[in-house]
C-alpha cells in the first residue's frame, strides 16, 4: 500500500518533507522543501526504481508550483513531488542531470511559466521559439509576468474568487 | 578532416505527427549527431481546457492527435473520475476497452504499412492499410465515426453498443484475424525484413530507463511496461491477456512486438465482447452531478505507449489546470541514441519505428536556405536511400541463392 510509503517519507525525510497526502491506495503527493527536490527524486528513482512520468507547472498568484510525478510501474502508484516557489524569483535545481527525461519538460516549463531550472545542461526554448518573446511566459497568472491581457485580474484574491463564482454560475446554466 | 552534412529532417515531414525539425549531422554515410526543435504546432491546449467545461474538455483532447485519438478522452476520463472518486458500470468499462483496442490495432496496421513503405515493400503497405479500413468500419458502426468517436463520458460513455450487434463485430474480427497472421508472417519470415532491421537502431533497457520511454518502445527493449496491466482501469482488469515484450531493442523487435500486440487486442476484445453480452444494455454510465475539489492523475495506454493526464479542480465546472503527455514526448527523445552511428538510409526506419505517428500530409523542408556545407535531402530522398538499400540487399541475397532457397521452403 502508498501508506508504506507515506510513512518511508515522514521517517526518513522528516525535515524535507512538509506534507503527505494520500488521494487513495494508488496516488499520493509528497509536499517537500525545493532544496531537497534531488535527493528525494534520487531516492526514488534509483534506490526504488521509480519512472520519471513529467512534470507540471502550476501557477498561482501568490506563487509557482510544480509537480513532479513519478510512477512505480511494479505497484502502479504515481507519486507526485510538490514544490512551491516565490514568484519574485521562481528557481529551482534542474533534475535534468539526474534524470534525463526531465530535460525537455524543464525547457518547457521555462517557457510557458518563466520557472529558472538552476544547472540545466541545454536551458535553451523548446517550444518558444519562433511563438513568442524569452521574456514572455504566457501560462503565469500573475499580471506582470504573463502576456495574456486581464490577467492581473486574476492575480488577486478577490479577483480569483469573483472568477471562481462566476464559474459555478456558468455550470447552473 | 571529413565533410560534415546536415540533412534536416522536418519541420513538416512525412515521418512525423507533429512539425518537429530534426537535424542529423553526418560524416560519409553516418549519423553523428542529431538535434531537435521543437515547438511548431504548440496549440496551448492545456490552457484551452482551463476555459472549458469539464464536459467540453474531452472534444478538445479527442482533437490532441489523430489517430489514437481515444486515448487522451480514455486518460482524461480515468483522471476525472479519480478526482470525483467513481466506479463506472461494467458495461462502459467494457466498451471503453473495446474501442482503446480497435484503435490499438488500426494504429498498429497503420504502423506496419508505413514502415513497409519506408523500407520499399509496397505491397505490406498496401495490405495493412486496405485491412485496416475493416477496423475503421468497425468503429463507423459502433460510434458512427471513422476517428474521433466521441464515445468517452464522465462516468461512462455516450453510446451503448446494443446486443444485436455483437453478432456482426464477431464476425469482422473473425475476418481480421487471419489477416493479422499474413501480415506477421510476411513480416517475420522475410529475410531483406530481417537484414534491414535487425540490429538496426538498437535501444538498451537502460536507454529506455534514462529517458522514461514508454509503449512498444519500451517493451521492445525488454522493459514490460504497460498501463493495461500495472495500473489497471476500463475492464482490462476482468480479462485474460499478456504483456508482449521481446528483449533485442531493435527495429524488428520493435514489429514483433506490435504485430504480436495485435492478436492480443483481438483476443481482449473478443473477451470484452463475451462480458458485454451478460451486462444488460443501456447500463452505460454513473450520472455524476458535481466534481469536488481536488487532483486526478489518469493514465492510459495508447498505442504508441502511455498516456497521462493531470487535472486539478476547484469545485467549478471548469479544471484549473490540465497538464497532459503524450507518449511520442518521452519516446522521441530516444532518437538521439537509436540514430547516432547508424546509416542515413536507416535513419528513415530508426525515426519512424517508435511510430512517431503519420497523419501529417507529405510536405517538405525545402523552403530552407541552403547553406554552402549543407546538404539538404527531402523526405522522399530519404525514402528513396531506404529502398535502395532494400534492392541492394535483394539481389546480394538473390546472388548468393538464400533467398531464393527460402522462398523454396
Amino acid at each position: 500500500m502508498i501508506k508504506q510509503m507515506e510513512e518511508i517519507f515522514r521517517t526518513e525525510f522528516s525535515t524535507d518533507v512538509l506534507e503527505t497526502t494520500v488521494l487513495n491506495h494508488k496516488r499520493m503527493v509528497v509536499k517537500i522543501r525545493p532544496a531537497a527536490l534531488l535527493e528525494i527524486v534520487n531516492f526514488l528513482t534509483e534506490d526504488r526504481r521509480y519512472r520519471f512520468i513529467i512534470a507540471s507547472g502550476v501557477s498561482h498568484p501568490e506563487h509557482f508550483e510544480i509537480l513532479y510525478h513519478l510512477s512505480d510501474d511494479t505497484k502502479g502508484y504515481i507519486l507526485s513531488i510538490q514544490v512551491e516557489l516565490p514568484a519574485e524569483k521562481p528557481e529551482i535545481e534542474s533534475l535534468a542531470n539526474l534524470v534525463p527525461a526531465a530535460n525537455w519538460i524543464e525547457r518547457e516549463i521555462h517557457d510557458l511559466f518563466g520557472i529558472t531550472f538552476l544547472n540545466h545542461p541545454n536551458m535553451v526554448p523548446l517550444i518558444a521559439s519562433g511563438n513568442w518573446g524569452p521574456d514572455e511566459h504566457p501560462y503565469a497568472t500573475q499580471g506582470r509576468r504573463g502576456i495574456v491581457a486581464g490577467s492581473a485580474a486574476e492575480g488577486s484574491s478577490s479577483g480569483q474568487k469573483e472568477n471562481s463564482r462566476l464559474r459555478n454560475i456558468n455550470k447552473d446554466l | 578532416m571529413s565533410r560534415r552534412t546536415i540533412i534536416p529532417i522536418g519541420p513538416y515531414h512525412p515521418l512525423q505527427e507533429e512539425p518537429e525539425l530534426f537535424k542529423l549531422f553526418c560524416e560519409g554515410e553516418t549519423v553523428v549527431d542529431i538535434e531537435f526543435e521543437t515547438g511548431y504546432n504548440h496549440r496551448g491546449i492545456e490552457k484551452i481546457n482551463e476555459k472549458k467545461t469539464f464536459d467540453q474538455v474531452f472534444f478538445v483532447v479527442e482533437r490532441i492527435c489523430g489517430i489514437c485519438s481515444t486515448s487522451h478522452p480514455f486518460a482524461y476520463a480515468n483522471a476525472m473520475e479519480e478526482i470525483a472518486g467513481i466506479e463506472i458500470p461494467d458495461r462502459a468499462k467494457y466498451i471503453r476497452s473495446i474501442i482503446g483496442e480497435l484503435e490499438r490495432i488500426h494504429s498498429h496496421l497503420l504502423w506496419v504499412g508505413l514502415a513497409g513503405h519506408f523500407l520499399g515493400y509496397n505491397t505490406v503497405y498496401m495490405w495493412s492499410w486496405k485491412y485496416r479500413e475493416s477496423v475503421l468500419d468497425i468503429f463507423e458502426m459502433i460510434t458512427g465515426n471513422r476517428n474521433n468517436y466521441a464515445m468517452f463520458k464522465i462516468g461512462g460513455v455516450r453510446r451503448d453498443i446494443p446486443n444485436a450487434m455483437i453478432p456482426e463485430i464477431r464476425k469482422m474480427l473473425d475476418s481480421l484475424k487471419p489477416k493479422i497472421g499474413l501480415l506477421t508472417g510476411a513480416v517475420m519470415d522475410d529475410p531483406v525484413i530481417h537484414a534491414r532491421t535487425k540490429g538496426v537502431g538498437v535501444l538498451t533497457p537502460e536507454v529506455i530507463r534514462k529517458y522514461g520511454a514508454v509503449g512498444p518502445t519500451a517493451r521492445a527493449s525488454g522493459i514490460a511496461i504497460d498501463v493495461r496491466r500495472d495500473d489497471p482501469y476500463a475492464a482490462y482488469g476482468m480479462v485474460n491477456w499478456k504483456v508482449i515484450t521481446a528483449d533485442e531493442g531493435d527495429v524488428f523487435a520493435k514489429a514483433k512486438v506490435r504485430l504480436l500486440e495485435m492478436v492480443e487486442s483481438v483476443s481482449i476484445i473478443e473477451q470484452c465482447l463475451n462480458g458485454l453480452e451478460k451486462t444488460k444494455e443501456g447500463d452505460i454510465e454513473t450520472v455524476v452531478r458535481e466534481i469536488p475539489p481536488g487532483m486526478g492523475f489518469g493514465r492510459a495506454e495508447a498505442p504508441r505507449g502511455e498516456v497521462f493526464h493531470f487535472v486539478r479542480s476547484d469545485g467549478s465546472n471548469m479544471p484549473v489546470r490540465h497538464k497532459i503527455r503524450a507518449p511520442s514526448y518521452v519516446n522521441i527523445a530516444t532518437f538521439r541514441e537509436s540514430c547516432i552511428g547508424q546509416t542515413i538510409s536507416d535513419a528513415t526506419i530508426i525515426l519512424a519505428a517508435v511510430d512517431p505517428c503519420y497523419c501529417c500530409t507529405e510536405r517538405l523542408t525545402a523552403a530552407y536556405q541552403t547553406v554552402a556545407d549543407m546538404r539538404r535531402l527531402d523526405g522522399m530522398e530519404l525514402i528513396r536511400l531506404s529502398h535502395e538499400k532494400t534492392r541492394k540487399i535483394i539481389s546480394e541475397l538473390d546472388n548468393s541463392g538464400s533467398l531464393q532457397k527460402n522462398n523454396e521452403v
